[in-house]
Order: structure tokens, then sequence, then C-alpha cells
């Protein structure tokens, strides 16, 4: 797979739309990994009686499926090695449930050089199958060339 | 049921109760087999012995995790519906670390009629050294 080099990005430039379905299995194994057994997100007849109306998933699960690499990935290159994640913002605004189809619409929001470092700004919006907004990540990467 | 703070007695400066986990291989191995990123200085231990790191690391977004889980467990839907994270990873994090996940109130803001607690945020390793810094947003209205 060909690498995708700081030089092939302009700001504003758009990714193809990644669709994930959040499968229960999936689910449950990372949340495992993150070691986080809340009831809200495993166990229906106690979710059921609150306010949530049944089982949500973390907000942060975004980290499974919207990845810097698997935005590059949409696009058939891949990212060149040594990437260093710099920092990274989440908003969150939607609840996601278990088997939740999600789409992850991501642009060039930046790119910028500091200190002879290469910067680049990865806006990702992660929409429901309805339409709702769940997030938006803003990962900054630090490209390697 | 669920007891979430309350924004007229929380106080600046007041410290959220920490969570404490320990990192292991095997959830490594878990959270990889999840995520759609593979890198083998996760799971692959010759290979990640010849790097630099000299051993596997723990992925940055398994651990940004406990910064999620402590603020839904104070702020539940405030932290759902309305939360906002900025994180940088500092350090990295390796197999039997014992991580400490802390957020202290440092500032409390009343905003379009919204109550909002801003946290600034921290997860720590057994030699207190940081391995994420950053700020956490939740809004109060449970």
């Amino acid at each position: 797979m060909k690498e995708l080099l700081f030089d092939d990005m302009s700001k504003g430039m758009k990714f193809p739309d990644i669709v994930y379905t959040l499968t229960t299995e999936t689910i449950e194994k990372y949340l495992e990994a993150i070691d986080d057994l809340n009831p809200l997100y495993l166990d229906d007849d106690y979710a059921d009686k609150t306010p949530y109306e049944g089982v949500i998933v973390p907000p942060i699960s975004m980290g499974i499926y919207s990845t810097v690499s698997s935005v590059i990935k949409a696009l058939g290159v891949k990212t060149p090695p040594g990437l260093i994640h710099a920092q990274q913002r989440f908003e969150f605004t939607g609840l996601v449930r278990p088997d939740d189809i999600l789409t992850v619409k991501t642009i060039v929001e930046d790119k910028f050089e500091k200190k002879g470092r290469k910067f680049v700004v990865l806006k990702s919006e992660v929409f429901n199958q309805k339409g709702v907004k769940i997030g938006t990540s803003w990962l900054t990467p630090i490209w390697p060339k | 049921m669920d007891r979430y703070i309350d924004f007229e007695e929380l106080s600046i400066g007041e410290e959220l109760t920490p969570l404490i986990k320990k990192m292991t291989q095997e959830k490594i191995n878990k959270y990889v087999s999840t995520a759609e990123d593979y890198n083998p200085i996760h799971v692959d231990i010759e290979f990640a012995k010849k790097t630099p790191f000299k051993g596997t690391i723990a992925p940055g977004y398994q651990y940004m995790a406990y910064i999620s889980e402590l603020m839904a467990r104070d702020f539940g839907r405030g932290w759902y519906l309305g939360g906002k994270l900025e994180l940088r990873l500092v350090k990295i994090v390796r197999p039997g670390d014992l991580l400490t996940t802390r957020a202290k109130v440092v500032d409390k803001k009343e905003e379009e009629g919204e109550k909002i607690v801003v946290c600034e945020v921290r997860v720590a390793n057994q030699d207190n050294e940081d391995v994420i810094v950053g700020t956490a947003e939740a809004r109060c209205i449970n």
C-alpha cells in the first residue's frame, strides 16, 4: 500500500466516509480491555430501568473505529511508519447503542509545521444510522514525512 | 440508583475519586483485537523488543478510556451528552504499569443556562509520572 505523505494533504481535504457497525461482541471485548464493567453497558435488565432506557456504549469507543490509520486506509493508502499522536480532542453529543451503524466523516481541518515537525489535524464527525451526530474527534498526529 | 456530582456542592480544587487500574498484555491483546488500528508494537513481543521501546506498549486510546470512565461515573448524562475532552499522551504505558486516573475541578461556570464543570485530568503510572495530561469538561444535568 502506498504511503500518504504530508505534502499529499491539503487543508479542507475530505476522506471517504467509513461505515462501521459496533457489534455486541466487539463491545464486550472492548469493555474487558478497558476494564469498565458498568452494568449500563452490559446488563439489559439494569439499563432498561435507567433514564437511558437500554444499554449504551461508552462514547470514547470512537477509538475503536475512528483512528488515523482507519481514516487513511479509506483512501487506499497508509501512514508512513513513525507517526506520533501529539494531541486528541473529543466532543460527545449523542448516545451510542450496540449495533449502531456509524458513519465517520473526516476532513483535514488544518496542517502546519512547527519547530520542524509536521502536524495534521484530522476532524472526524461520527453520525449514527438516524443521522444524529454522536461525537466529533480532532486527532493531531505528527506526520513522519 | 446512580448518584452524580452536585454542581453546587463541588468546589474548585476538589479532587474526584481516582480510578486505579493495572495494564496487562492480556488487556492490550483484547483491545487490539477490537480496534481497526493494528500495530505490532502493541502485541508482538519479539518485534517490540527490537524497537527503541524494548517491549510492547499499550495503545493510547485504551487508557484514555479511563478518563472517560471517571467522568461518566461522576457526571453521567452530562458526560455522554456534552462531554469534552482534550488530551496529550506524554509517556508510554507498558504491561504491568499501575495507572491512577485523577480529575481535579479547576473551573465551574454557567453558559447559556448550562452548568459546566471543567477538570484538569491526568493518568499517572506507579512512579507518579504522567502518561496523559489534559482537560475534561462535563455538564451537570442529573
